[in-house]
């Protein structure tokens, strides 16, 4: 049984990220690195909930404010598949790690 | 067809989930914990982006080199007036000998902060504003790919025990050729 990473994470600057919807998909430019991704609608909400935060956050504490919208998946899963995420946004850019 | 939302963070996201969930939206999050969470990505160059050499490759720059770099670093001045932008683990108060050897000492401050040494009105030493400058560069993310954290702190370290910094063979940089150098990788 998997338990979630101690890491916190935090987005890039607010302003630093332009954003347009599309029924659940994200389409996000990163102006810091020129780069647009397009993400699927689980990554565009952790980077959602990421950028409301302020500070930075665990992968616990994102899980509990996406809040139902994973409620029927096992705690485990919902955890590696946020590590997944964070993990693909760092080698992009768009979030940083913070050591407690 | 649906009208996009066009949002940028600085004013408010679209509806987080806390808010007003929609159950599309939870059905697809919930098919989504095996998929992969970037369906795609464009890179392209920042606005203000240039191309940008490696120290070595500076020394022979011309005005046509296929293959450079992009960088779209930032001056000190940035830096010190968006003190929110540094990326981690940089920190305003971070003592510059933290990060960088020798040590600095300005004029009343035996142990300046990294903020210090990028402040506009810290005119004893425009080496180290631009090498504290080029270390945030460095990221992550990087925006300077030629110059890596550990090359800035090079640069310094030479620079400070040598007067000067030797980036090929034969070639020395005093203080000016250095800050020159470090503002070919900046946008301003």
């Amino acid at each position: 049984m998997s338990s979630p990473s101690a890491l916190r994470w935090r987005s890039v600057p607010p302003d630093a990220i332009v954003w347009r919807e599309w029924d659940g998909e994200f389409v996000v430019r990163n102006e810091r690195s020129g780069s647009t991704h397009q993400l699927a609608p689980l990554a565009g909400s952790v980077l959602q909930v990421l950028l409301e935060a302020g500070g930075a956050l665990s992968v616990a504490d994102i899980a509990a404010r996406l809040g139902d919208h994973l409620a029927a998946a096992p705690e485990p899963d919902q955890y590696a598949a946020i590590d997944a995420v964070l993990s693909e946004f760092k080698r992009l850019g768009l979030v940083e790690p913070e050591a407690q | 067809m649906h009208e996009p939302t066009d949002k940028t963070s600085s004013t408010k996201p679209p509806s987080s989930a806390s808010g007003d969930p929609k159950s599309g939206r939870r059905r697809l999050l919930q098919g989504a914990l095996a998929g992969a969470p970037v369906l795609m990505t464009l890179v392209s160059r920042p606005v203000l982006a240039q191309q940008c050499q490696t120290p070595s490759g500076f020394v022979s720059a011309n005005a046509s080199h296929p293959g450079a770099a992009v960088c779209s670093g930032n001056g000190p001045t940035y830096w010190y007036q968006n003190q929110a932008a540094w990326p981690l683990p940089y920190k305003t108060n971070d003592n510059f000998k933290k990060y960088f050897t020798p040590d600095l000492t300005l004029p009343g401050n035996n142990n300046p902060k990294l903020v210090d040494v990028v402040n506009p009105s810290q005119t004893t030493n425009d080496v180290a504003r631009y090498v504290v400058a080029a270390l945030l560069n460095a990221g992550p993310p990087s925006l300077t790919p030629v110059l890596s954290a550990n090359a800035v702190k090079n640069i310094w370290t030479e620079f400070g025990t040598a007067g000067s910094f030797s980036p090929s063979s034969g070639v020395h940089w005093n203080a000016s050729d250095i800050v020159d150098y470090l503002q070919s990788t900046t946008n301003s």
